[in-house]
């Protein structure tokens, strides 16, 4: 009955539209806007800090989390990190969601954004969740770590786009001021037309555990070392070169059709609390029109050289992607919730990243397959592709296996 | 010993008298100087592998009047089965009445290259796994030889500077040098090159390099002269790592050096330099941690930059059967691109009749061109830099990508890295190095 009011109301061009709360539909005006936090990482509590810090009569109602310590360490740095904005920062205790199915207790709360930032093989099944409740989202990237993930991602997106929510991603260069007058520069023809481009993530490893607790079953550890293993981070070139990669595929319009990549384990230790990521991958991408993007990431130790960075080389001059374009006022990774924030009240333009982040995140799956498999593959075979790492049952006890370290030649692409 | 100095000094002071230009210069038979037309040649190998055995073939498929008359290797049955392939008359008719290797110029040991380089000849062919280059190229440039000399060049700086100073010495001799790096003598590449430095592309503003490829390992082929797939007990390291010669860095470099040079070498060529700086990324993806697979890398990708900003992509890596292949250049320029031997005359699509013809076939085109070289038919032919500066290119990128450090021109050109052994015998201690692991390798 309410459903069909709405409806009525919002005309013919709407007949997909559905809300929670009619009158925060885009252009609402400044009413305030309730968030709740899935994933209380150091990602996510940054990322309320953000959303807060940037935005007016925006408030936190919510967390979420499989690990109650996680939760209540995230409430504590909060607090701690920012006074100024305790005030908004009003989750109650039986706000606090611990456990597999946390995010569904939050989703099914009075909250009108959710922040999905938990590791991102979660990212599929909590998205789909967050659009059919009808959320407006912030959405950290990687969307997904398997093509069947990044599928049931893209059909969540394009739902999201029917009910004009916003969805916008933690790919923060989309919000940054320098890279956007710079692909704004490059699309009027200011380095020519693009013949080659370069990205380099070439870092130093990321561990979130020392050692296993021996009280603790599979599951609870790969989660408390989720970095290290396959299924929860998809490896560095999906979690972390993605950021390159997005940049690359936005310069260019578009996603490359086919890679050849390589990679291996060159230090790494073949030890569990390494699990059964890559330490090393280079790609060789090309886009519709023969470009190629030469792509190269790892992650090793420290002393070895580092940089990240990338560079579009066109006939008549070449970029870094920022140095064409000023600094913005304010640090990106606050930007992106101002931008979220007005797209959902109506200030600003409709932000739907969703499907864009997809597909970057696909190109990134597309490239770790083909150097774990040792095959070219096609943007068409990743599409096509039924891999599916999700696990099909959730406890703190679970048994599960690691897969071993892939082996090109060996490695099966499915 | 005594003798050979009190004449050269002889010539020599021959030489300074009758031309300012040719103060050092320096040559055993003075009648082969450029310019001699069409003497005779004598020719002996070093190295009885299979490149070596095909390199004889080449030289005496595509010339006339000259002859292999002397032979070494390390091995009496490698050199042998090479002596017994090249005497194939079925398969190769028109070789065999030059083909004059009597039993006393067949040299077996370490020190076969030196016996070699002592008989009367006038080419050397330098065909023995890469580590062994720089002190067989050395002596044969002492001894005044033209040299057909197969890529790489070296398998660490060290090795690559002393090559660099006798490519120097056969420079001022005018002695001919002429490399496997057969791209460098393919019609269309030549052709192609020539056009894109002519301006065909435009400006040059992104190069790639690539052999992905497939494995090679000696202790899996047919003629492996050990128990299959396995090293003989009574080898001493020494014998068994020459056998199985491309699992150990000391001598075959890694593939980034050993194969992957001529597309490397292709994108020098193209831009008439060397890259300024690296860095690499590799590891053993499939390569089981076992004694045959020695330690070399099965994959590295290196970034390389020029001096003028352009980069050279460059992926190489030796996978299982069943994984992508490919093998190729690629420039692109402002006015369009080229696999640097798609604007020659003859193009791809003419490669079965261009191997039909045996003076197009690249690999016996290199011995056209040395021979031409040496007789004055042809011009000067001298590649010991360029692909000494390409062999060093190489070991730069794997140096990169073994310590995970960025590394330079000027960083290689002084590493202090030196794999030769300091002594030579079959049965020869030579312990393997372990894989090496970015962050823990160190690069000096």
């Amino acid at each position: 009955m309410d459903k069909l009011s709405r409806r009525q109301l919002m005309g013919a061009g709407a007949s997909t539209f559905l809300i929670v709360r009619p009158q925060l539909v885009r252009g609402a005006g400044a009413e305030l806007l309730k968030a709740g936090l899935v994933g209380c990482g150091g990602r996510g509590t940054q990322a309320v800090l953000d959303l807060l810090s940037g935005t007016e009569n925006v408030e936190v109602v919510a967390m979420a989390d499989i690990f109650e310590d996680k939760l209540e360490q995230s409430l504590a740095r909060l607090r701690q990190k920012r006074p100024d904005l305790a005030s908004r920062i009003k989750v109650d205790p039986d706000k606090r969601f611990v456990g597999f199915d946390a995010y569904k207790k939050l989703i099914a709360t009075d909250v009108d954004i959710v922040m999905l930032c938990t590791p991102p093989g979660y990212r599929p099944e909590h998205f789909e969740a967050a659009i059919n409740a009808g959320k407006h989202v912030f959405c950290e990237k990687p969307i997904a770590t398997d093509p069947v993930g990044v599928r049931r991602f893209m059909e969540a997106v394009k739902k999201a786009e029917e009910k004009k929510l916003t969805v916008v991603s933690g790919a923060q260069r989309r919000s940054q001021q320098e890279y956007i007058e710079t692909v704004d520069k490059i699309r009027n023809g200011a380095i020519g037309e693009i013949v080659a481009l370069y990205s380099n993530y070439l870092s130093g490893p990321v561990m979130h555990a020392k050692a296993r607790d021996p009280k603790w079953g599979d599951m609870e550890w790969q989660h408390r070392n989720w970095y290290s293993f396959l299924w929860i981070c998809g490896d560095q070139i999906v979690e972390q070169h993605f950021h390159n990669i997005d940049f690359m595929n936005w310069v260019m319009g578009t996603h490359p059709v086919r890679v050849v990549a390589s990679g291996g384990a060159a230090w790494r230790p073949r030890e569990e609390l390494y699990g059964n990521i890559y330490d090393h991958m280079s790609s060789d991408f090309v886009y519709p029109n023969g470009v190629h993007l030469s792509s190269h990431c790892r992650q090793y130790p420290q002393g070895c050289f580092r940089k990240v960075d990338d560079l579009i080389v066109g006939t008549k001059g070449r970029t870094n992607g920022l140095d064409l374009g000023t600094k913005g006022p304010v640090s990106p990774y606050v930007q992106e919730h101002i931008n979220m924030v007005k797209s959902i009240r109506g200030e600003g333009p409709y932000l739907n990243h969703g499907m864009a982040v997809a597909e970057s995140t696909m190109t990134c799956i597309m490239a770790r397959e083909s150097a774990y498999s040792g095959l070219e593959i096609t943007w068409d075979m990743i599409m096509n592709s039924k891999q599916d790492l999700q696990p099909k049952a959730f406890d703190y006890k679970l048994a599960m296996e690691v897969p071993p370290l892939p082996v090109p030649g060996q490695y099966k692409f499915i | 010993m005594e003798q050979q100095d009190s004449k050269s000094v002889s010539r020599r002071s021959f030489l300074k008298g009758s031309a300012a230009g040719a103060s050092s210069f320096l040559i055993i038979k003075p009648e082969l100087v450029r310019g001699a037309g069409k003497e005779k040649l004598k020719a002996g190998l070093v190295g009885c592998g299979g490149r070596g055995t095909q390199a004889i073939i080449d030289l005496l498929t595509g010339t006339e009047n000259v002859e292999v008359v002397a032979m070494g290797d390390l091995f009496e049955d490698r050199l042998e089965q090479s002596l017994r392939r090249i005497r194939d008359a079925q398969k190769f008719p028109k070789i065999q009445d030059r083909i004059k290797v009597d039993p006393e110029h067949r040299f077996v040991g370490f020190d076969a290259y030196k016996k070699v380089l002592a008989s009367d000849i006038d080419i050397v062919m330098l065909c023995t796994p890469p580590g062994y280059r720089p002190e067989h190229f050395e002596a044969a440039i002492e001894a005044r030889k033209h040299v057909f000399c197969e890529k790489p060049f070296g398998t660490d700086p060290v090795g690559v500077r002393r090559f660099m100073a006798a490519a120097k010495k056969s420079e001022e001799l005018k002695l001919t040098v002429v490399s496997g790096a057969q791209r460098r003598f393919a019609r269309d590449y030549q052709e192609t090159i020539e056009k894109i430095q002519n301006g065909a592309i435009g400006e040059v503003l992104a190069t790639y390099a690539y052999w992905v490829g497939s494995p090679v390992l000696q202790f899996l082929s047919p003629n492996w002269p050990g128990p299959k797939g396995q090293r003989d007990p009574r080898w001493g390291d020494m014998t068994w790592q020459n056998r199985n010669w491309y699992s150990f860095v000391w001598l075959c470099g890694d593939q980034v050096v050993e194969q992957h040079i001529h597309n490397i070498d292709v994108c020098n060529w193209v831009m008439g330099t060397h890259p300024v700086k690296v860095v690499a990324s590799g590891g053993v993806a499939w390569r089981p941690r076992e004694e045959p697979y020695g330690n070399i890398y099965d994959h590295l990708s290196a970034d390389f930059e020029y001096p003028n900003g352009v980069r050279m992509s460059s992926y190489c890596r030796q996978y299982p059967r069943g994984c992508a292949q490919n093998v190729s250049e690629l420039v692109v320029g402002t006015k369009g691109r080229s696999n640097c031997h798609d604007m020659g005359s003859g193009t791809r699509q003419d490669v079965r009749q261009r191997f039909q013809d045996p003076l197009e076939n690249p690999y016996v085109r290199e011995h056209v061109a040395m021979v031409n070289s040496i007789r004055g038919d042809g011009p000067y032919v001298n590649h010991a830099m360029a692909v000494a500066e390409s062999t060093m290119t190489c070991i730069m990128a794997r140096e990169a990508a073994y310590s995970g450090l960025e590394i330079t021109w000027d960083m290689i050109m002084n590493s202090k890295l030196d794999l030769y052994p300091k002594a030579f015998d079959y049965d020869a201690k030579v312990e393997v190095p372990p894989l090496p692991v970015p962050g823990q390798y160190k690069f000096i």
